[in-house]
């Protein structure tokens, strides 16, 4: 290989050093998270050899793991090591930056309160289904699946469900729903390449091709991945995440949104929304002055700050780009979503909200909070 | 004439050479004595030994099998009189810098390397300070007292198993039935063993009553070299392995073929096949699964699939020439492909610190990395 070759490869590699690129494909030692033979000494593998990482009970593993999805993301800090974690094992403050990670906390779910999360069977603290709404998700609509990746129905698409919800898989949100395990239904994700979903190295046209590049390994959804999963995140900033949206999906027509991602469970929230008679998704903030709208998060209309309390989402992003740090109403970076006021694995309140619902008083006099960063006058 | 046919058939059989077809080779009195007495004296401390060994000059005195595979001057193979030995354990004060495939038992001897995670506790007395309430681990059998199942470091009183078990330990505990003069193929030269008469490959068989052994190839020089073998090469031992073998030893629960996997689950049973899942995503490590033609597997061994002697695979079958590559969708990886029998100097008798594999550290494609090929990148 030439000289100049070399020097080439040379420039590009430093280049790429120094480019804050950050892949989430997992990194270090591999004995922190496999155990060949899930034995020890002839035992269960133990904490200490295994870098520290909890061992689960349940072993041995698919995917030669030592902990299984919750064993795994669950501790008493917002991240460890690397890893997200989304059960805490000590009550958070709240959920939100500094606080919880973007997706939320089973934390209270997993505690008990089956109205402040999803019932995921998985986490150690749930025993059996939702006790107010069985095992069939709320508006649920067997047609809404398959989604982008065209990999089988959620749960078959039986009209109701006898299967939980789990983490991942054919009755999970995660991964393949053609697989009937959380590994198989992220298999190689940890380890794949999903710089396609990163700020500074974005590309779309990449996004959704697999599980590995889909938005959180969320089967075929697009998306911009804030590094530290909105531990730290700012309105007005780039560094939240950034969701995919469209205006206007009632028909699952754009499998690729976070609001499908809901839908696939939730169809008819998503679909039958009438003229509102059910709150919108997947639809522009109106850009109208003579509407409460425009003034998104205590903006003027234009460049609004973007707001990580009430998030809303962008149609497409920039080749190598960054999150919005500011949206204007009525262009397609002010997408209504439902993780708009919900957060996907829980909260401290009912409904997973994002905020209490019941203290949200027409007006009150809030302020720029809640229902009122979109429907900025209801409370005055 | 006719004395002069006679006279030629004599002569030829004497001046013609032949081949002679054993694992050993040269003046018995290497290896045997008859009565263990030289001048009226024992001729030496801690025998006498079964088959009338002697115990070698410069050899470890631990056992009958150790005495004459030890050395503290050679790590791989001896010269004893015209015959050349293999040498399994070598007890010089420092760690040896090359050894053979199976290992060197420096790094599990006491006073030595002292390890138990990194070798097999063959050394009479020395018990596994980890394994003493667990037995192999993995394993579920149990039979006698002190069964090579449970431990390889006290003699075995039980029920004989065909193979007279009693009393043998250590060697004895995988070697079950050696056969040093078995006609397999002449000594320091390689060949195929794969029966009971050339006593199977490197003596390793399973109890009698399955009439079963390892079957494979014999590199003349034992791999000698090792970790330093370079890749690509043709000068190291080939093995069999079984991808639809479902159980574990040679014959339970389906058995698990009869290639080294059968021969470790044996009393390594939970490791086998039947315990690791039946397929990706796997619970256990595979052995014996066919090493996929696709994803990262696709690009085992480089671009040119070269066969590294560090990372052995096994062949659906064997013969007497082996292979320079590896290849995918045809080639199983195996226990083999990561332990080595004996000892190494790596916890859990690895070929690799496991410790310092890292996913993201780029490196070469060796270790873990050389079948996960991109889990480096």
């Amino acid at each position: 290989m030439k000289k100049w070759s070399w020097l080439a490869v040379v420039i590009v590699g430093v280049m790429l050093l120094f480019s804050g690129v950050a892949v989430a494909k997992v990194s270090g030692p591999c004995v922190n998270c496999h155990t060949m033979h899930w034995s020890q000494h002839g035992k269960t593998p133990t904490s200490s050899y295994h870098g520290g990482t909890t061992i689960g009970s349940d072993g041995p593993y698919e995917t030669l793991l030592v902990n299984d999805c919750a064993g795994c993301h669950s501790g008493d800090s917002a991240i460890i090591g690397a890893i997200p974690i989304v059960l805490r094992t000590s009550a958070p403050t709240g959920t939100g930056p500094g606080k919880s990670l973007a997706g939320g906390d089973f934390y209270w779910v997993n505690a008990g309160n089956p109205t402040k999360g999803h019932d995921v069977i998985d986490l150690p603290g749930i025993t059996g289904q939702d006790s107010n709404i069985g095992l069939t998700p709320p508006g649920w609509d067997p047609n809404a699946t398959p989604g982008a990746l065209g990999d089988e129905q959620i749960h078959d698409g039986a009209s109701s469900w006898t299967n939980q919800l789990t983490c991942a898989g054919k009755y999970g949100c995660h991964g393949r729903h053609d697989e009937t395990t959380n590994a198989a239904a992220i298999a190689g994700a940890h380890h794949g390449d999903d710089s396609c979903l990163k700020p500074g190295s974005v590309d779309q046209s990449a996004q959704g091709a697999d599980i590995t590049t889909s938005y959180r390994w969320l089967g075929g959804i697009e998306g911009i991945e804030d590094p530290d999963w909105e531990w730290t995140a700012t309105d007005g900033t780039t560094d939240h995440n950034q969701y995919k949206g469209v205006n206007g999906n009632s028909s699952y027509g754009d499998k690729t949104t976070i609001s499908y991602l809901c839908a696939q469970c939730h169809g008819y929230f998503h679909s039958d929304i009438g003229s509102w008679t059910r709150h919108p998704t997947d639809i522009v903030l109106p850009s109208d002055t003579s509407k409460e709208y425009y003034m998104y998060n205590g903006g003027t209309g234009t460049d609004n700050d973007y707001s990580v309390v009430a998030p809303v989402g962008s149609t497409t992003f920039t080749d190598n780009g960054y999150p919005e740090a500011q949206i204007t109403p009525g262009s397609t970076d002010s997408i209504v979503l439902c993780i708009s006021c919900h957060r996907a694995h829980g909260t401290e309140y009912d409904d997973l909200l994002r905020w209490d619902y019941s203290s949200m008083v027409a007006g009150g006099g809030a302020g720029n909070v809640g229902c009122f960063i979109c429907h900025t006058t209801k409370d005055d | 004439m006719r004395t002069f046919i006679y006279l030629s058939i004599f002569f030829g059989l004497i001046f013609v050479p032949y081949r002679v077809f054993a694992a050993v080779s040269g003046p018995c009195s290497n290896c045997h004595t008859m009565h263990y007495s030289q001048d009226g004296q024992p001729l030496g401390t801690d025998g006498p030994h079964q088959h009338l060994l002697i115990e070698k000059q410069g050899g470890h005195h631990s056992s009958a099998c150790v005495t004459c595979h030890s050395s503290q001057t050679s790590s791989t193979y001896e010269d004893l009189g015209g015959c050349k030995v293999p040498i399994v354990f070598y007890y010089g004060s420092s760690a040896p810098t090359e050894y053979l495939a199976g290992g060197n038992f420096w790094w599990v001897k006491e006073g030595l390397g002292n390890d138990d995670t990194k070798g097999h506790n063959v050394f009479l007395g020395e018990d596994d300070d980890y394994l003493k309430d667990t037995g192999a681990p993995g394993g579920s059998i149990s039979c006698g007292t002190h069964s090579c199942h449970e431990d390889l470091s006290q003699p075995y009183t039980g029920s004989d198993m065909v193979f007279v078990l009693n009393g043998k330990y250590g060697c004895q505990g995988c070697h079950l039935n050696v056969k040093h003069h078995a006609k397999d193929h002449a000594n320091f030269e390689s060949g195929l063993v794969d029966s009971a008469d050339k006593g199977w490959y490197r003596f390793l068989s399973g109890h009698g009553f399955t009439g079963k052994g390892v079957k494979g190839y014999e590199y003349k020089d034992w791999e000698a070299g090792h970790p330093n073998l370079a890749p690509g090469g043709d000068a190291h031992n080939e093995y069999i392995g079984d991808a639809t073998a479902t159980g574990y030893g040679f014959q339970q629960s389906g058995g698990a073929g009869d290639g080294v996997t059968a021969f470790c689950t044996g009393c390594h049973n939970d490791f086998c096949p039947g315990g690791q899942g039946s397929s990706s995503p796997y619970k256990r490590h595979p052995s014996d699964a066919v090493i996929p033609n696709s994803g990262e597997y696709a690009n085992v061994g480089g671009d040119s699939h070269l066969y590294d002697p560090l990372s052995p695979v096994a062949k659906p079958t064997v013969d007497t020439t082996p292979d320079t590559t590896v290849n995918p969708g045809t080639d199983m990886v195996m226990c083999l492909s990561c332990h080595r029998p004996h000892a190494s100097p790596y916890p859990d008798l690895l070929r690799w610190d496991y410790l310092s594999q890292q996913a993201g550290g780029g490196g070469s494609d060796t270790g873990c990395f050389y079948c996960h090929t991109q889990k480096n990148d």
